[in-house]
């Protein structure tokens, strides 16, 4: 049993959960790695968690013998000049390379090549995966440098497979002129495949997710969960989190989707909202009933949030 | 930072080591303090994690990665090696291939008196780099050489040009030279002797060995055959044997050597590990032909020639034709057709005995038989002839041992390695005589069927000797 401290859940940063989404993220990826396809898009609406999913997959990738794909994570910022020395020097910093600013872009691509060339060793197929996040922030000549670095490594015999993730409605832009047919050579090369990531879309989902908050882990010596840590004194010790799936989804699709239109209830203010219901309401409040919970949800989803007071106040 | 360990090959120097090590880095980061800072952070965390000492880093740091391992990714800080600047800073090649420079290779091979040409390019090793002219870089002065041929400010370019990336198999062959010269590395620091003691070991053997003739007896032999005995100089001392012949007098050092030789072929037996086997022949071929050998300049191809008046020539199994020519260094470059030629030489058939010990009984009566064995011997076929040899005398040790163990004189006349063909075979022992024109001929004597025929060609495998009987 892994050893935990509960009170990551207040670092939105380091405090994710494994969800059915990114287990079926997990899957596709890996399909994809399998099949021998060397690049591909994943898009998704914003604050839904698609970093947090790669993120939390990353040291998962395998072959198919079983061997670890090493993966390079690196994200466009908007400051970034369009530029492929950019990128390049982008991803020599995710290597931690000190470079200063007159490095040629043949200088890094010669160090990038060495360093992702020297992670792909590790498995046999010589499989290295670069994860690019912020796709939309891109330019479409910008991708020549990633056509350039595959070329490179393929001719040392490593294969370098492409997975851009991007926020989908500002992808758009860059996505119609990536189809466009004068730059067939970019897409057949990397957009062949894309994923669209969603948050929980259904009751099943969120019992899944709810389901993580009562895994059992070690702290302070003692078995514990973060159901039980935080709300155990007040709803017992074999209260579970779970146990209100149907309230929790029945107040979400009432209340709050209708509002939004939303089709995926994103993850960020997901667990923003199941963090308050938990140690604020739940761990000081007695479930008396049905209302005072469903009472207690609204609040917690209201201040996660999914709804921004200035949506709220255009209504 | 980078290890460089796409250009590694097997059997590398630490001078190759290095230079890789800065060939994969330098393009971005030359001689920039920023790199500097790098390298003295990355070494000091190196040592801390070896639970080393941080010395004051000066200068430039010797960071070399350090990984025989593929799977350097997943090793942290293990796949950095740390040298002392004063224990590298001056460390220089004599001698390179210029087409194994232009991949980032060195290996210390190429470093060895014997080799003169490279075997995998075919081309003469040259103390200077022939595209900037001048003498290998040291390592103190890698960093600022620009030169394509012998810098490491080498592009992917140049490097994919100059095939750097591709295929590395037929290297393993320095991997596996290193690997018999290892242990020679390590003799040649433990076992000294000084000329007078030379001398005396000669005119002691004379007597004691008569058979041995004093000409022949030389440094290299007497080191030799101590090695083949696996004898330290420091347990000399511990061999108790009636050297003295009945008299008070404490055995000198080398007498005790002497007297150990009286135990060589008890011991024989028991040592085939594979550093007393190398051990036992190495030196003795490697010192032989060190001052007169044509042979290691070129690469290798073994065609034996067998013309035998008895029996049917057996050819090798593809296995053992294969480790054969591993062991000959031509995989890679050999193709396997050539192989088909190859024909086991059993070692009955190779009398390295002499003819007046006949007090050693023969099972089976000996047959006629004459044929030459001709080594064609291009680069690194040296290596085949010392596993040839290695495979000789373990077998006939065994051999020995099994039919008359109470054996006590063990002559293995390795007598003429000359350079000249015109060096008359002796009728009692192999004689090897090499050519100017890279070629060698193993000139064997006729009616010397001495053990059963069914003790074939032994090749090393897995170190470990395998011969059919």
């Amino acid at each position: 049993m892994k050893t935990y401290d509960p009170y990551t859940i207040f670092n939105p940063i380091l405090f994710s959960i494994s969800t059915p989404m990114v287990n079926r993220l997990h899957d596709q990826i890996t399909g994809w790695l399998w099949h021998g396809i060397i690049g591909g898009l994943i898009l998704g609406d914003f604050r839904i968690g698609k970093t947090h999913a790669i993120l939390r997959i990353l040291d998962d990738l395998k072959t198919r013998s079983g061997e670890k794909v090493p993966s390079c994570f690196m994200s466009i910022a908007t400051r970034d000049q369009k530029t492929i020395a950019s990128i390049f020097r982008n991803l020599c910093r995710s290597f931690n390379a000190d470079i200063g600013r007159n490095c040629t872009a043949d200088a890094m691509a010669h160090y990038l090549l060495h360093a992702l060339g020297e992670m792909s060793l590790v498995n046999k197929e010589r499989r290295v995966v670069l994860i690019v996040d912020e796709f939309q922030r891109l330019s479409l000549r910008q991708l020549d440098a990633f056509a350039e670095l595959y070329d490179q490594l393929s001719s040392v015999g490593v294969n370098l497979f492409v997975l851009f993730v991007g926020n989908a409605n500002e992808s758009t832009p860059l996505i119609k002129s990536i189809l466009r047919k004068e730059n067939e050579l970019i897409k057949g090369r990397f957009f062949t495949v894309e994923y669209r990531h969603h948050g929980i879309r259904s009751h099943e989902e969120l019992k899944l997710c709810l389901k993580q908050f009562d895994e059992e882990f070690m702290w302070d010596g003692k078995k514990t969960s973060l159901t039980r840590f935080f709300a155990g004194n007040r709803q017992g010790p074999s209260w579970k989190l779970a146990s209100i799936s149907k309230v929790f989804w029945r107040v979400y699709r009432n209340e709050f989707q209708p509002k939004l239109q939303a089709q995926s209830w994103g993850m960020q203010y997901f667990l923003a909202a199941v963090k308050t219901l938990l140690v604020d309401y739940l761990s000081e409040n007695d479930l008396d009933s049905e209302e005072d919970l469903e009472d207690m949800i609204i609040h917690s989803v209201n201040v996660s949030g999914l709804i921004p007071s200035l949506v709220r106040s255009s209504q | 930072m980078n290890t460089g360990i796409l250009l590694r090959r097997p059997g590398e120097s630490n001078y190759g080591r290095y230079r890789r090590f800065l060939i994969s880095n330098f393009m971005l980061f030359g001689r920039s303090q920023s790199f500097r800072k790098m390298l003295i952070t990355q070494a000091e965390a190196v040592l801390e994690s070896q639970g080393k000492t941080i010395q004051s880093i000066h200068s430039w740091p010797y960071l070399a990665g350090l990984v025989e391992d593929s799977k350097v990714y997943d090793m942290g800080l293990k796949r950095y090696h740390y040298i002392e600047s004063s224990e590298i800073r001056g460390l220089a090649i004599k001698r390179n291939c210029q087409e194994c420079s232009r991949k980032g290779y060195h290996t210390r091979i190429f470093d060895q008196p014997w080799c003169l040409r490279c075997p995998i390019h075919d081309v003469k090793l040259t103390k200077t780099c022939a595209r900037c002219g001048r003498d290998w870089p040291s390592i103190s002065k890698m960093g600022y050489n620009d030169c394509r041929g012998c810098g490491v400010f080498i592009s992917n370019s140049e490097l994919l040009e100059a095939g750097a990336f591709e295929e590395r198999e037929s290297y393993k062959v320095f991997e596996l030279t290193n690997q018999i010269i290892e242990p020679l590395y390590k003799r040649n620091t433990t076992i000294t002797l000084s000329s007078s003691s030379n001398q005396q070991l000669c005119n002691k053997s004379t007597k004691f060995y008569p058979s041995f003739r004093c000409q022949q007896l030389r440094r290299r032999n007497i080191d030799s055959l101590i090695a083949l005995a696996g004898v330290e100089l420091a347990q000399c001392d511990e061999v108790v044997l009636d050297f003295n012949h009945g008299t008070d007098r404490n055995p000198s050092r080398s007498e005790g050597l002497i007297t150990s030789l009286g135990i060589l072929e008890h011991r024989i037996k028991s040592q085939l590990e594979m550093d007393h086997k190398l051990g036992a022949c190495l030196p003795k071929a490697l010192r032989s032909l060190e001052q007169c050998c044509p042979i290691c300049s070129a690469w290798l191809l073994i065609s034996l020639h067998a013309r035998r008046e008895i029996g049917g020539a057996q050819a090798l199994s593809r296995e053992e034709a294969l480790w054969y020519s591993l062991l000959s260094g031509m995989v890679g470059l050999a193709s396997e057709a050539q192989f088909e030629t190859l024909v086991p030489v059993p070692y009955s058939e190779l009398n390295l005995f002499s003819n007046s010990t006949s007090s050693r009984p023969s099972k089976i009566d000996p047959i006629p038989l004459s044929f030459d064995v001709s080594l064609k011997i291009y680069e690194l076929q040296f290596f085949d002839l010392i596993s040839t040899l290695l495979s000789f005398f373990c077998a006939i040790s065994e051999e020995l041992e099994r039919q008359n163990p109470t054996i006590n004189t063990l002559r293995i006349k390795t007598r003429a390695l000359e350079i000249n063909e015109s060096s008359t075979p002796l009728t009692d022992s192999i004689c090897v005589s090499l050519e100017s024109n890279q070629q060698a001929r193993f000139f064997l004597p006729n009616n010397s069927l001495r053990f059963e025929q069914s003790l074939n060609l032994s090749v090393m495998k897995n170190n470990v000797l395998t011969g059919a009987k």
